[in-house]
């Protein structure tokens, strides 16, 4: 009581109004390890936090620049060389960025006891040779072009302090204890917020703020109240508040449209005891009212999808989308004598999103058919960390995930090896896998888009996904301010500016 | 006590008789849903979700375009039927273990006295967040917490009434004349204290609505595809910024059912058994 | 009185000990695995280890129950599964929400309950008593969380008058946060409060004492306000006592509608992440405090209650 009582006389006597940002995470971040990431604010936190050689930059289409790197050579797809810039110093103390630190950063991803989660972007790595304290040459087993766009210079290709994760046991927890750039991590209160400050080693162009909250805030609806009590910043929101919100915007709000890569689907786990009937996961695919779900869930601003390659990117089909046929899935179900099957579907339950909607779409949807549906709706961190009852019983799963201008970087992860981490569907196809080695080793992009088409196709065909979209999103950020963030709307914290 | 009189006096007592006319209004409405729905309550139509009242969906529609008033009839199925099943169960439970206690042995009452403060102590809304999902929710569930938390309440006041009773005159002549303890219990002292018991059942009606509402609310109750008062509540409150018909939806019946249940109980306190206090 | 006192005291304790019992009870039978159920599918294998050596998982269930009832008695009730903390800290960090928001709706419901059960049995029966009559049945009955939602949406997203969300920091902002969670919590117990004062108001203004204080020719007003008023607060406290309890379910209510972190609010995350350890501890903390606040009730209002005679149950 004493220190509750003091706490709030402390509180009183601070003096208020350093400049802040306040940015809504959907979740707690559990791990800041680019070993491990996997929700939002994972995303937000490696995205902003740790250094790559080369990011992708702010704006409204996927485009690259020089990030840690003074310069990288790009010229031999399976020797890359490159230099950092001198004077990046991590935080806490870690000393200086050098090519140690880059060698480390990724082969560690190669280290089977490490356990990485990104293993498979990593697949044709063979190891980083430091040439000089600043520079090094990234081989690869085979030239590939996608190991840049795919891996390098998305969130993957985050760079670590090699002292500080070994000072830490290997890896990241939820508090990050060296990064490099304009903030770094002040203070973490779980379910309360996560506080950036200024770091004063970064000597590159500061931020314009002293302080940058992270506030978690698990649905879009509390996101949308606080952000007009002016409790908020920025908030990304689903594309279905987009009309209501653009019409009416909040106070001091602006309000954009951003279309995401980041692919949308039903999983359907071809070894699940329900589900291992062709038949059965073919009329599931069949069954689902995927206009319907588009409605709820985004208000029309996302259009059906063809597969997991977003429109205009690489390898996108041009073929129509999946057509429901509910007599050819009532069809198939009779012929499969599965009538009354129950299966469990697991989703991502933020209050206001849709994704219950979509879940309650798709019970009705497969109730049609005779299929009943338990719903199992979690919060997005507990669905991404496999937990005990998925990591043994993947039934049907609804989930987004980041996307990459270049699909290969989702599709490598559908392969026997992936099965227990994310290759939930459990595809085993030869074919498959034979043109996902050969994908990441093809340079020619006609070719490539080729490939992708077809790794598609098998998708498509096993039964195991019914693609739904590539997610919109309602950027919400503050008029006082000029908010940056990636063409999915992810922010970019750097280079946030107040007007 | 006389129930003609009672009655007479209940329908004289505006409240009671606005209690009554809207208790009973509901009763119609759940059990007629089927004819009085204008829509299939489970129906998906997306292309008109979220609307406003109009003269298709007089009551507007939720996220995924089913038609609010359809769910508000059939969620007032599951809310009195919640209401009623757990209201009957905990009476007859209860009122057979405070029966136990009672008559039994002294060493069983003080046992049986003791477990009823100690199922009382939960709060049962919190009990139900923690319970709930560990048992994977539903209405099954729902209906075991809320009358496994009621039992006590009931038994106690059984119990204490039974104990008042058998010290009365008329007790004390039928045992003189011979007659067993449970026969007496059974025969004569039940009859006496059924009244008031049944009476402060009724006045428990609406606090079983409310706590199955609120349960709903929280997600850890009744269960998609079914659908209850608090769940539609529950999405109003996610797309409050979308339209407020939700939750108006959602929460008039639940006030108009709470209300008029209230009313009536109370009326019928007053009319038939004016020394009932309501319980804390 | 003093053996009154421990011996209720001794019963809350033995009460309170039961009711933890009961509660291992209760998740053992649930489905599946017991340290899954305990601790939920987010425990890592070593969490859960350690919870099946602490607690002889393999061993009879008594000996369970004692090794539980031991871990809790010492303050451990396991691990926060989402900050990997003990779960006493995190129920620690939220708890002051709950009691400052349980305590404000306390004393809203003192506050406007006490001078309008007065008044009204003051009044008795004229247009104000029964207005009031109808009111406080009418305030009863509506359910806390309709309150919360409808309070939110008109006073928060239509007029703008109070924040929707958070719990505020620094004083006055965290009162302002504080006014609709707990008018949300407490306005029904205004119209609970308001009777009962009415109703002990109107029982001692017949009462012997104030007929001989009025014969002594004290005037009537002062007579009404202090001896009566001072006779009604005590089945009040009594009540509030058992409010307590109640109050602490309603306010979960009122914590997630208006996303205050208390212990509602906690738990109700909690569910989502499947984190039991954490909605568990939850519901022996609250029930502690239930037990605590009957028990409270129960020795004040023996203390205050003149015909009281010890050893009475």
């Amino acid at each position: 009581m004493i220190a509750k009582l003091s706490a709030l006389v402390l509180c009183l006597a601070l003096p208020v109004h350093a400049e802040t940002l306040r940015i809504a995470i959907p979740s707690d971040p559990a791990y800041v390890d680019p070993a491990y990431f996997g929700s939002t604010s994972e995303f937000y936190l490696i995205d902003n936090l740790y250094p790559r050689l080369a990011k992708y930059a702010p704006g409204d289409a996927w485009k690259w620049e020089l990030d840690a790197a003074k310069s990288v050579d790009l010229s031999d797809p399976q020797n890359i060389k490159f230099e950092l810039k001198p004077g990046l110093i991590w935080s806490g103390g870690f000393g200086e960025l050098t090519a140690e630190d880059v060698k480390y950063s990724y082969e560690r991803h190669l280290n089977p006891d490490l356990g990485s989660g990104i293993i498979a972007e990593f697949k044709l790595l063979d190891n980083v040779e430091v040439t000089g304290k600043y520079t090094g040459i990234i081989h690869l087993k085979a030239p590939s072009a996608s190991f840049w766009t795919a891996t390098m210079v998305f969130t993957t290709g985050a760079i670590i302090s090699k002292a500080a994760a070994e000072a830490a046991g290997g890896y990241f927890e939820a508090v990050p204890t060296a990064t490099i750039g304009p903030y770094k991590m002040k203070s973490f209160e779980p379910g309360m917020k996560i506080v950036l400050d200024r770091d004063q080693g970064w000597t590159g162009t500061p931020g314009a703020f002293d302080e940058i909250e992270l506030i978690p805030i698990a649905d879009d609806n509390g996101a949308t109240i606080a952000f007009e009590a002016g409790e908020l910043d920025f908030t990304t929101l689903n594309a279905l508040d987009f009309d209501m919100l653009s019409t009416n915007p909040p106070k001091g709000g602006v309000v954009k449209l951003a279309q995401s890569v980041d692919p949308f689907w039903l999983g359907i786990t071809e070894t699940a005891p329900a589900l291992q009937d062709i038949r059965v996961r073919q009329a599931i695919q069949l069954a689902v009212d995927v206009p319907a779900i588009l409605s709820a869930k985004s208000n029309g601003k996302a259009v059906q999808a063809t597969g997991l390659a977003a429109p205009g990117t690489l390898g996108a089909r041009t073929t129509p989308p999946m057509a429901r046929d509910l007599e050819r899935a009532k069809a198939l179900i009779a012929e499969a004598g599965a009538e009354g099957t129950t299966v469990r579907l697991d989703f991502v339950s933020t209050a206001s999103d849709g994704s219950n909607a979509t879940a309650q779409i798709i019970q009705a949807n497969l109730a049609e058919i005779g299929l009943v549906v338990e719903l199992n709706g979690q919060d997005e961190g507990t669905f991404w960390s496999i937990d005990s009852i998925r990591g043994t019983d993947p039934q049907l799963h609804l989930k987004s995930w980041f996307g990459n201008p270049d699909a290969l970087y989702i599709m490598q992860y559908f392969t026997r090896e992936q099965i227990k981490s994310w290759n939930w569907e459990a595809l085993q196809n030869d074919e498959y896998e034979a043109l996902v080695d050969q994908a990441r080793t093809t340079i020619d992009e006609g070719a490539r888009s080729n490939i992708y088409q077809r790794m598609q196709e098998i998708m498509e065909a096993s039964g195991d996904f019914l693609f739904i979209s590539h997610e919109a999103y309602t950027v919400l950020s503050r008029d006082t301010m000029e908010a940056a963030y990636l063409p999915d709307g992810r922010p970019v914290f750097a280079v946030f500016r107040l007007k | 006590m006389s129930g003609t009189i009672g009655l007479r006096m209940l329908l004289r007592d505006p409240m009671g008789l606005f209690g009554l006319v809207l208790a009973t209004l509901l009763i119609l409405s759940a059990v007629f849903a089927p004819l009085l729905a204008s829509h299939d309550p489970a129906a998906i139509d997306v292309a008109a979700k979220l609307q406003p009242p109009s003269a298709a969906h007089w009551l507007g529609t939720d996220e995924i375009g089913r038609d609010t008033w359809s769910r508000v009839l059939y969620g007032g199925r599951v809310a009195l039927a919640v209401a009623l099943s757990a209201t009957v169960l905990s009476v007859f439970f209860g009122g057979l273990l405070g029966l136990i206690a009672a008559l039994g042995p002294r060493w069983l009452d003080h046992l049986l006295v003791l477990s009823f403060d100690t199922v009382r102590s939960y709060p049962v809304i919190i009990l139900a967040l923690a319970i709930g999902p560990i048992f994977g929710g539903g209405i099954v569930v729902l209906l075991g917490l809320l009358v496994a938390t009621s039992i006590p309440y009931y038994a106690r006041v059984m119990r204490s009434s039974v104990i008042a009773q058998a010290s009365a005159d008329y007790v004390e002549a039928l045992r003189a004349m011979g007659m067993g303890r449970i026969r007496i219990a059974l025969r004569h002292i039940l009859p006496n204290v059924i009244g008031p018991i049944l009476i402060l059942a009724s006045m428990d009606i609406p606090a079983f609505i409310m706590a199955e509402a609120g349960i709903s609310f929280l997600g850890v109750g009744v269960k998609a595809p079914a659908t209850s008062w608090g769940m539609i509540l529950d999405q109003g409150f996610r797309y409050i910024g979308h339209t407020p018909w939700l939750v108006i939806a959602g929460g008039l019946p639940l006030i108009l059912a709470t209300l008029g249940f209230t009313f009536l109980g109370e009326a019928l306190r007053d009319a038939f058994d004016p020394r009932l206090k309501r319980r804390g | 009185m003093l053996t009154f006192i421990l011996r209720r005291i001794a019963l809350g304790f033995l009460v309170l000990t039961l009711a933890t019992a009961l509660l291992y009870i209760l998740v053992q039978l649930a489905p599946g695995d017991p340290a899954s159920a305990m601790l939920g599918p987010r425990a890592s294998p070593k969490i859960k280890a350690e919870f099946r050596e602490k607690l002889g998982l393999d061993r009879p269930m008594p000996v369970q129950i004692v090794n539980y009832l031991i871990a809790v008695g010492q303050g451990d009730l396991g691990t926060d599964l989402k900050t990997k903390r003990p779960v006493v800290e995190t129920i620690a960090a939220h708890a002051p929400h709950t009691i400052a928001l349980v305590g404000a709706a306390l004393l809203l419901a003192a506050g406007l309950g006490i001078p309008l059960g007065a008044a009204a049995a003051v009044r008795r029966n004229g247009w104000f008593d029964r207005a009031l009559g109808v009111a406080s049945v009418s305030l009863i009955s509506i359910p806390p969380v309709v309150i919360a939602i409808y309070g939110m949406l008109f006073f928060s997203a239509h007029l703008g008058w109070l924040p929707a969300i958070g719990a505020g920091e620094g004083f006055w902002d965290n009162l302002r946060h504080l006014l609709l969670p707990a008018f949300a919590v407490g306005i029904g117990w205004v119209g609970y409060i308001a009777r009962l004062v009415r109703a002990s108001m109107i029982e001692v203004l017949g009462a012997n004492y104030i007929r001989n204080a009025r014969s002594f020719g004290l005037p009537s007003r002062m007579v009404t306000y202090r001896y009566a008023l001072r006779a009604a607060i005590a089945p009040t406290i009594a009540v509030l006592g058992v409010g307590v309890g109640y109050m602490l379910g309603t306010a979960a209510f009122a914590e997630i509608v208006f996303a205050r972190p208390g212990i509602g609010k906690m738990m109700y995350d909690a569910v989502t992440l499947r984190n039991y350890p954490l909605t568990l501890g939850a519901v022996l903390c609250a029930t502690a405090l239930m037990v605590a606040a009957t028990t409270v009730a129960d020795i004040l209002n023996a203390a205050l209650d003149p015909r009281f005679k010890d050893g009475r149950e």
